[in-house]
């Protein structure tokens, strides 16, 4: 008999607030981003769980409302490890300036993650969404957004948990998670309230994750494949 | 009844049985040790998988730190295994529907009473995905219609996506458990989508123990499976085969446990336990009565898929040939074309 020889494809989205009131902690989650992808791979290898392609892209956000178009720092994936030095490059250019006051806009970058260039390949996909944030949401409303972001916003938060929600949509119904590091509050707690697969630190962008929260989060992802 | 070995005085009583438990990381693998016990008219096999990604908590025990899922399919395991025990009888008829209630409630205060001794860590997460102590099941409680005949009863308990099969000479493999995942049964389907499921054993969510009843008729093999051993292969045909070119291949069960685990360790990515308990025959006769259905689907299943992939693998070589002849025959045209076409750049640029 032939080995199987499954292949997993692992995609990973990070949403990060950059805006101002991140300046005390953004270094450490930029930390966290890139430590993030590695524990996913370390877990699935341990696993005896082969990682054929692994791919991560960066979100930035700051508030539409404040920033206009400015808002929005993304980039497209990038594959690990040939990439790692571009990956590093994006994250450590981003800086924590503009937002005004709360909320932000992180349901807007949730939904330009959702709506991400996902993998098709490997015979096993996991599509993770990371999302870092110390403010609420705020309220999504597409005519608001900028171009050219305007047609990428869906026009209530209704429509996009029609996006996540969608089985025929770009994130596979079963392979997708949403790791949310954010406070309660509008939006965050919506979401883990009503959404599936999701798991949620109430927290300031992950303040106080505990190790055993940590590794929970973790074996969420990789150990599910 | 009793673990280990049978003992062969009828045509149909159990007389074949091997068990194994393959962690994927030594020590910590989230199956339990898989059900099987036995007497002449009575057979208990089943299988239990900790579920990692719903169950990745780690709590300190006497024995170290354990996840959620480590615990829970033993823990469950245990339960299950005791008051089978305590509730089959040879002389009485079990009551299934009743016997699901009785095994509910056992594993309802099974878990949450380890839960509860087990001080789990205080936690933050907010998410349907984590459980405290989740497990599959899937238990066949088998039961001889009437002494001396080779009709049996199979009375079949789960949760989630743990399977029972039953595989029969003439007819093969048969799933007798429905998997409880979201996206439906497809058995083919579910090996490339890894649905969630929709309920699962644990101590902190309301779950069901799913009953069937099937009759059977002896001689037949009766197979307890976590996912690692069948979610893996290429189809449910596949898997089949493995059964049973492994029991062609062997010279004694024992040979047969080795090469089943062998080859579900090839292809597995997972943590895998299987039971199996063969009723009516000894191994001799299961492999003579198994010849013509081994035959049977490596010629009508496997062979033709084989023969394909062959011929894939190839166009694919092909094709690769194909791209580099294309590639080098751009570049060796491309060098014949430049030179005129690169003509006047040559041409010293004048300064305005």
């Amino acid at each position: 008999m032939v080995s199987q020889g499954l292949r997993y494809a692992v995609d990973i989205a990070f949403c990060i607030d950059v805006t101002g009131s991140m300046s005390p902690i953004l270094d450490k989650v930029k930390e966290n981003a890139l430590r993030f992808y590695d524990d996913v791979q370390r877990n699935l290898t341990e696993k005896s769980k082969n990682v054929d392609e692994l791919r991560v892209r960066v979100i930035g956000f700051r508030d539409f409302k404040h920033d206009g178009a400015a808002a929005i720092e993304e980039s497209s994936f990038f594959s690990l490890p040939d990439e790692q030095a571009a990956f590093s490059d994006f994250v450590g250019g981003l800086t924590p300036q503009g937002g005004g006051d709360a909320p932000e806009s992180g349901l807007e970058a949730l939904a330009l993650a959702i709506a991400s260039d996902w993998t098709t390949g490997g015979d096993r996909r996991r599509q993770v969404i990371v999302v870092w944030t110390d403010q609420p949401a705020q309220p999504l409303d597409a005519a608001g957004a900028p171009a050219p972001y305007s047609d990428r916003v869906p026009k209530d938060f209704s429509a996009l948990t029609d996006l996540w929600e969608n089985e025929q949509g770009a994130m596979g119904s079963s392979s997708k998670r949403l790791i949310l590091f954010a406070p309660d509050g509008p939006g965050w707690s919506d979401i883990s309230g009503v959404w599936e697969n999701v798991v949620h630190h109430p927290s300031q962008a992950g303040q106080g994750l505990s190790d055993v929260d940590y590794g929970t989060i973790i074996d969420s992802i990789a150990n599910s494949v | 009844m009793t673990a280990g070995a049978g003992t062969p005085d009828a045509c149909a009583v159990p007389t074949v049985s091997f068990r194994f438990n393959l962690a994927q990381i030594e020590g910590q693998g989230e199956d339990a040790d898989p059900i099987l016990r036995f007497g002449p008219n009575l057979g208990l096999v089943g299988a239990l998988d900790g579920m990692g990604g719903a169950g990745g908590t780690v709590y300190e025990t006497p024995d170290g730190p354990r996840t959620g899922a480590y615990i829970a399919s033993r823990v469950a395991r245990d339960v299950v295994e005791q008051r089978m025990i305590e509730l089959f009888e040879p002389e009485w008829q079990l009551d299934g529907p009743a016997t699901a209630v009785e095994l509910h409630r056992a594993l309802v205060d099974g878990l949450t009473a380890r839960l509860a001794d087990l001080k789990a860590p205080p936690t933050a997460l907010r998410s349907k995905l984590v459980r405290a102590l989740p497990t599959t099941l899937a238990l066949v409680a088998l039961q001889r219609a009437e002494p001396a005949a080779a009709a049996w009863l199979a009375h079949v308990f789960w949760a989630g996506d743990s399977r029972a099969f039953v595989v029969e000479p003439r007819d093969g493999v048969r799933q007798l458990t429905t998997d409880d995942i979201r996206s439906g049964g497809d058995a083919l389907h579910n090996l490339r989508d890894d649905s969630p499921m929709d309920n699962t054993i644990s101590a902190d969510t309301e779950f069901r123990l799913n009953y069937r009843q099937v009759d059977l008729s002896a001689p037949y093999l009766m197979v307890a499976a976590t996912d690692g051993c069948f979610h893996y292969v290429r189809s449910p045909m596949h898997f089949e085969h493995l059964l049973l070119s492994t029991l062609q291949d062997a010279r004694d069960t024992e040979s047969w446990r080795i090469g089943v685990q062998r080859e579900v360790g090839v292809v597995t990515g997972d943590d895998a336990a299987l039971a199996l308990l063969g009723v009516g025959a000894d191994f001799g006769g299961f492999k003579e009565m198994f010849a013509d259905r081994a035959d049977q689907v490596r010629r009508r299943f496997i062979q033709p898929l084989d023969e394909l992939d062959g011929e894939v693998a190839h166009a694919e070589q092909r094709l690769e040939q194909l791209r580099e002849r294309r590639d080098a025959l751009l570049h060796e045209l491309w060098g014949a074309y430049k030179p005129e076409y690169e003509r006047y750049q040559t041409v010293k640029e004048s300064q305005s």
